[in-house]
């Protein structure tokens, strides 16, 4: 029976116990049996008297470490050993009878393999329960995380749907029900791919899938009908085996983003379509100044055949590389970009010389906007245009305004000529009498010396007078006006009051000429200044011709206002009613019966170009009032003195 | 007008104080007596003291003109021989003078001996009606 107790263990634990996982298990097994060896030929071999309960430990130790099956075979070991030494005569069995002998040996083998099978199926039997335990805390931790996985796949905004391989609906999640329109006791049992009666049944065809996540967008339907864009992600899933056994389907309502991206490409493509008709040159650089689009107007009025010419290049090099006049114009002297950059308002450039692909230029404007994302100046819009014919025919207007201004002066002496002949004939006539009178004085005797001074002098100082007349009118009459001046204002009120005063005279008009003694210059043209006031007088003399002769009051008067010089020409005439008032200034309209209606607008022109004003009002008592208002200017600031270029009117 | 001088005055009325003072000039040295008025106003206030003698007189006057003088001395009844003169040339200004009694029309600048000679024919005629008177 003990032997039965010895071989049982070996047959169950087959070959398992001969498992070693480990190097270091193996060489600890085989020094077990080595010394268990020794320990046996201590026992058995020599007569040391040594008790056979010495092999027990040994049992034990390969009980503790190898389980049943080790306390099995060291079990065997010890027994076929001690049989076999025992057979022999030797060892502590084979004092006795060979019946003693027999039953000790039995008694031993007993003590031996009950021990020690005990304790290794002891320490099995922990080592199982812990197992247990551990396999235990595990489950429940596998289990915590599948809870935690349902959770998430149940509160996730995107529709989550399981499916076996028929494609039946096995799971629906919180966010299917809502995408869909379905609740799960509705879906699940259902064809997924029917249900939500998708275009493309491959969708979801398992079969056709391979490992990896299909992911794609498609049209599904809700339950009410209306469809739903959708982002799907469709993926198997596996058994622990690696069998395909169902589908995960995950749906993302993708409705407003594609309606947005469908919303921006419509605005964009709207955009281009404003850019390309709009007859503006648009381009936006980035804050290095380099082109990142441009309009096809841009192309035009540039030169260039495609956008790609202009697309990522540095703008100034390409189309602002020069001065005007020709001369390199380096980008690092170009402040226009950096001031751009920094005007968050924009930036307005009246007259700028672009260069096209050809070489040649044009005269352009140009309005800027800074672009920003955030507080971030990325770069900026500028919108430009060929401003050359709009140049050109400001220059031909302004030509022919000053003929115009000319022709009108001409025609105001045509009208004073007569008054103007009576002007220079006085003195000629004056000197004439003088001459012939210091000619008869010579023939006297004693020599009538201070009368023959006295007639010299006077024919001097006439023939001054008929000179200074004379050169009133040829500065009147010349086309080239004078240049910028300093005008003094009472000296040439005084001028003019010369040139029409016998004009005035003849008809009777009594022009009464007050001139303020605080009077300061003014920057202009002293031609221009005299063309307004002879216009301002001769209408006011006009005005009061009809008038009873005591009644025939013009008067003039300089007055100094702060910042401005006013010239006041009234007169005591019938005025003019409010409606003519509102078209006084504007070019052909007139109230007298001869005259084109020019005086007054070129007058208006004249004073605007001084930067002033032209105004009339209606006398409280009878007549008009007509004011000139220059401005106090200060020279310009590149120029240094006179001689600068003259108003343009 | 009755003459209390041995020649006959010339009244020079002209707004030109250059021509006044330039005929004024000439026609003493030529042996005539001279008075001259800036304005016709100025001559028709003294008109009363005034003896008798030849009007030299400006056609474009302010105020009263030289043609209104003329034809106030014909209302007045004032017989008087008179030069007139012009600075500026209008036909009709020329002939209204005439038709009011002008005896000459001259035009500034006119020559001195032009003048001259028309105060010595006026003179000789007036001389032969006084004689004939």
């Amino acid at each position: 029976m003990p032997r039965a107790l010895l071989i049982a263990p070996l047959v169950f634990a087959g070959p398992s116990f001969l498992k070693f996982t480990a190097p270091t298990r193996l060489a600890e097994f085989a020094a077990l049996v080595g010394l268990l060896i020794l320990a046996c030929y201590a026992v058995f071999g020599i007569k040391l008297q040594v008790p056979a309960l010495m092999l027990l430990p040994f049992v034990i130790w390969a009980s503790i470490r190898f389980g049943v099956g080790g306390s099995a075979l060291s079990a065997l070991i010890v027994a076929t050993i001690a049989t076999l030494a025992t057979a022999f005569g030797r060892g502590p069995f084979a004092l006795y009878t060979p019946f003693v002998n027999a039953l000790l040996l039995d008694v031993f083998f007993a003590t031996l393999s009950v021990s020690g099978l005990m304790l290794a199926s002891l320490i099995a039997e922990r080592e199982k329960a812990e197992e247990d335990h551990e396999q235990l805390i595990r489950r429940q931790a596998m289990m915590e995380v599948r809870l935690r996985l349902a959770a998430i796949v149940e509160s996730s905004e995107d529709a989550i749907v399981g499916q076996n391989t028929d494609g039946i609906i096995t799971d629906w999640n919180a966010g299917a029900a809502r995408l869909y329109g379905y609740d799960e006791s509705e879906a699940i049992g259902e064809v997924f791919s029917t249900l939500v009666r998708s275009g493309e049944k491959s969708d979801l065809d398992f079969t056709k899938m391979s490992n990896t996540v299909s992911r794609h967008e498609t049209v599904h339907y809700r339950k009410n009908g209306t469809p739903i864009e959708v982002s799907l992600n469709v993926s198997p899933i596996h058994d622990g085996a690696g069998r395909v056994v169902g589908i995960s389907a995950i749906a993302h309502d993708i409705t407003g983003r594609q309606r947005a991206a469908k919303a921006l490409r419509e605005s964009e493509d709207k955009l281009r379509v404003i850019l390309n008709s709009v007859a503006e040159g648009i381009f936006g650089v980035d804050f290095e100044g380099r082109c990142t689009f441009c309009n096809k107007a841009s192309l035009r009025l540039l030169g260039y055949d495609s956008a790609d010419a202009l697309l990522g290049k540095h703008m100034h090099d390409l189309i602002h590389h020069s001065h005007p006049d020709g001369t390199p114009f380096p980008a690092a002297e170009c402040n226009h970009l950096s001031q751009v950059l920094k005007t968050p308002e924009g930036v307005h450039f009246e007259d700028e010389v672009l260069w096209r692909a050809d070489g040649t230029s044009f005269h352009a404007e140009l309005w800027t906007k800074a672009q920003t994302q955030g507080d971030r100046v990325t770069g900026a819009v500028v919108a430009f245009s060929d401003i050359t014919k709009r140049i050109q025919s400001e220059e031909n207007a302004a030509t022919l305004r000053d003929e115009l201004a000319h022709l009108s002066r001409v025609g105001m002496l045509g009208a004073l000529s007569g008054a103007l002949a009576h002007e220079i004939n006085q003195p000629l006539a004056a000197i004439r009498i003088n001459a012939e009178a210091a000619l008869r004085l010579l023939e006297a005797q004693p020599l009538p010396v201070p009368d023959l001074r006295g007639a010299l002098a006077e024919i001097r100082d006439d023939n001054q007078r008929a000179g200074e007349v004379l050169q009133h009118m040829r500065t009147l009459l010349k086309k080239d006006t004078g240049r910028l001046d300093e005008v003094e204002i009472n000296p040439t009120v005084g001028e003019v009051v010369k040139l029409i005063k016998g004009n005035a005279v003849k008809r009777n008009i009594a022009i009464d000429v007050e001139l303020s003694p605080w009077m300061r210059p003014i920057i202009g043209d002293r031609v221009q200044v005299q063309q307004v006031i002879l216009n301002l007088l001769m209408n006011a003399c006009d005005a009061v011709e009809n008038n009873e002769r005591s009644a025939r009051n013009v008067g003039i008067k300089t007055i100094p206002r702060k910042g401005s010089m006013i010239i006041e020409v009234s007169d005591t005439g019938p005025g003019i009613s409010d409606e003519q008032l509102e078209h006084i200034f504007e070019p052909f309209y007139t109230t007298k019966r001869e005259g084109l209606g020019l005086g007054l607008s070129i007058c208006q022109s004249i004073v605007a170009a001084h930067g002033g004003s032209l105004e009339a009002v209606r006398n409280p008592s009878v007549g008009m009032t007509f004011s000139a208002i220059f401005p106090m200017q200060s020279w310009p600031q590149d120029s240094a003195g006179p001689n600068h270029a003259r108003p343009k009117i | 007008m009755t003459s209390t001088q041995s020649g006959p005055v010339i009244y020079v009325i002209d707004d030109d104080r250059s021509m006044r003072r330039s005929l004024r000039r000439l026609l003493k040295v030529s042996g005539w007596h001279v008075k001259a008025f800036a304005s016709a106003e100025a001559f028709l206030a003294e008109l009363e003291t005034l003896g008798g003698g030849f009007l030299l007189v400006d056609i474009q006057l302010p105020g009263i003109t030289g043609l209104e003088l003329l034809e106030r001395l014909q209302e007045l009844a004032v017989p008087c021989r008179v030069i007139a003169m012009s600075g500026s040339s209008d036909a009709t200004v020329e002939a209204q003078a005439l038709r009011l009694g002008a005896t000459t029309f001259l035009h500034k600048p006119f020559d001195p001996r032009v003048l001259l000679d028309a105060l010595e024919q006026m003179a000789q005629a007036h001389e032969k009606a006084r004689i004939l008177g």
